[in-house]
């Protein structure tokens, strides 16, 4: 997760943590682009009895910003009720879910049920909005749990044809696929190592700490996510509903990001049932959009804030951070003589203000998104706002042959252009951090060596080919907390 | 404000002050004994019932600011006298 329990209110609210945003156009249908908005993070898949869920008592949205300006023209609403079928049983299942069925099916031998309502809100400029159900009670999956309680997993819950967790939709206009439900965790990283004073294994002997270089681990092999995925028309997101051809027309832009709410007042053990109730507006806990910010950026006593603000306060309360960022400073002082051309670039560039920043770069590809003309039939920039948005660029297609380190890979499917399921995001910002991106702003920079070959070591699960491009969960059975699976890099 | 009115907030007849919150500490929820409650002087409208929660915060005793949130809505009073009679009731 690139977002995982990065900030301390969040890290104690699983349920509403968002921790990867994807968006990309879909490589087997380019009309249509996918976003898909995970949360619950760090789920060992055999963490009963009570599985995992999404919350009733949450607002997940998944928000578009079409103009340019950092605001939600466009937001997908999701809402979950849980239900348990079968009065007196302690158990998530009592028998066999041998098939996707309704809560309250006779003859089920499903407990504990998760279903949904999607919602897509229209923001008009005259300060109304517009919402229009997509869906009502759509069927989550149940969790992996096992051979027994869930057999044949993805054939069952996900098959090409009948009955299936993928669920289609064609209301008012507005078209495409929704799934919600338990997932395999795509996101790589070393989190051991990376969060050890930041080491990176294939590099350790160069760390102010030194030991032997080593592969890197990745930490999320064999963790589950809940995902949120969407599959929609590009022509359902865009400006005025154009279908955009020119890479370079800022109306080939979108911005993504998600968003976890509650609302403001919580009483515990309110309800007959001894839940906690909410009352009062839905207020924002949880914010993504591009991949590490508020993970790698963000000072820790800001950390809760800037996921309560939206992304339009980035611009000005949060900007320091983006055009001087900490990580940059420390890699000099963690990886000695390793780079020294950013050290010295860092002792002339230093400025925290939109008019001056240390780091136009990493404004430019995480804040501003990159203007037309740095590089050829290619922007990420879609307006003014300074607005952390993964923003993706629609008139471009998706790549033949994907390289995981996108725009640096010389991949412009690839982040930051959107975030693929396989972009090595860790890589490809510590690689901008260290430098690599500077040539793109000053041209008499010269990156250091090392810069385009920093890595943690890992590698994540392949992708699926087709909707929701997440893999099969890992069956609790088969993957138990105390037996790490898969997770050599 | 549908639903809402000052003259349901005052009455003790069918609700509870949830949450009163004042800067600074705040006591463990003392019972109202409704028997010994005087009478309303603002009578409610009749067929009012709560639906949910009515939850006021004070936000600023001597402004008399009121913070209500009932469903997903929140509402801001201003009323010096309903504050402090809050603030009152948990000396």
């Amino acid at each position: 997760m690139s977002s995982h329990r990065e900030a301390p209110q969040i890290s104690k609210d699983p349920t509403a943590d968002s921790s990867d945003l994807y968006a990309f156009v879909s490589p087997d249908d380019p009309s249509t682009v996918t976003l898909i908005a995970n949360y619950v993070p760090l789920q060992a898949p055999d963490g009963g009895p009570n599985f995992y869920e999404f919350g009733d008592d949450v607002l997940y949205s998944i928000n578009i910003d079409n103009d340019g300006d950092g605001e939600a023209n466009i937001a997908y609403h999701f809402r979950f009720t849980t239900v348990n079928n079968i009065p007196g049983s302690f158990l998530y299942n009592n028998g066999p879910i041998t098939e996707l069925t309704k809560p309250g099916t006779a003859g089920s031998n499903w407990n504990r049920q998760q279903t949904y309502h999607l919602t897509r809100v229209d923001f008009h400029k005259n300060g109304k909005k517009t919402s229009t159900v997509l869906g009502k009670s759509i069927l989550v999956p149940p969790c992996n749990i096992g051979p027994r309680s869930t057999p044949d997993y993805e054939n069952t819950f996900l098959p090409s044809s009948g009955k299936s967790a993928v669920h289609s939709f064609d209301k008012d206009g507005y078209s495409g696929k929704v799934f919600a439900g338990q997932r395999a965790d795509a996101f790589f990283v070393d989190l051991g190592s990376v969060f050890d004073l930041g080491t990176l294994r294939p590099f350790q002997n160069l760390h102010l700490i030194p030991s032997a270089a080593a592969a890197g681990i990745n930490s999320l092999g064999g963790s589950n996510v809940h995902s949120l995925a969407l599959q929609v028309p590009i022509e359902e997101l865009t400006h005025k509903g154009h279908k955009p051809s020119d890479p370079e027309s800022p109306h080939a832009v979108i911005g993504v990001w998600t968003t976890a709410s509650r609302q403001k007042i919580r009483m515990t053990a309110a309800s007959k049932k001894g839940e906690d109730t909410g009352t009062g507006p839905w207020t924002q806990v949880s914010r993504l959009g591009n991949p590490l910010v508020n993970e790698a950026l963000i000072g820790i006593e800001d950390k809760d804030k800037w996921n309560a603000e939206p992304p339009t306060k980035d611009g000005t309360r949060f900007f320091g951070y983006f055009a001087n960022p900490l990580l940059a400073k420390l890699l000099n002082v963690l990886y000695p003589g390793v780079f020294p051309n950013l050290a010295s670039y860092i002792k002339k560039n230093h400025g925290t203000t939109p008019s001056k920043p240390g780091r136009p770069d990493l404004v430019a590809i995480l804040l501003s998104g990159i203007p037309a003309g740095i590089v050829p039939g290619f922007r990420t920039n879609g307006g003014d706002a300074l607005a952390d948005m993964l923003r993706l660029n629609v008139a471009i297609p998706p790549s033949s042959d994907p390289d995981s380190l996108g725009v640096l890979g010389g991949d412009l499917a690839g982040f930051p252009n959107g975030r693929r399921v396989g972009d090595n995001v860790v890589a490809i910002e510590l690689r901008a951090i260290a430098g690599a991106t500077l040539p793109l702003v000053d041209p008499s920079y010269t990156p250091d060596g090392a810069a385009s070959l920093l890595t943690d070591g890992t590698s994540g699960p392949d992708a699926l080919s087709a909707f929701p491009y997440l893999a099969t969960p890992y069956s609790g059975y088969a993957t138990p907390d105390t037996t790490p699976v898969g997770h050599t890099g | 404000m549908a639903g809402l009115s000052r003259r349901n907030f005052l009455s003790r007849g069918s609700m509870t002050v949830v949450a009163a919150g004042v800067a600074g500490s705040m006591p463990a929820i003392a019972t109202t004994a409704t028997s010994a409650a005087p009478e309303a002087s603002v009578a409610l409208e009749e067929g009012s019932a709560l639906e949910g929660p009515l939850i006021a915060q004070v936000t600023n005793l001597q402004q008399g600011a009121i913070s209500l949130f009932s469903g997903e809505q929140e509402f801001q009073i201003f009323d010096r006298d309903l504050a402090a009679k809050l603030f009152n009731a948990i000396k």
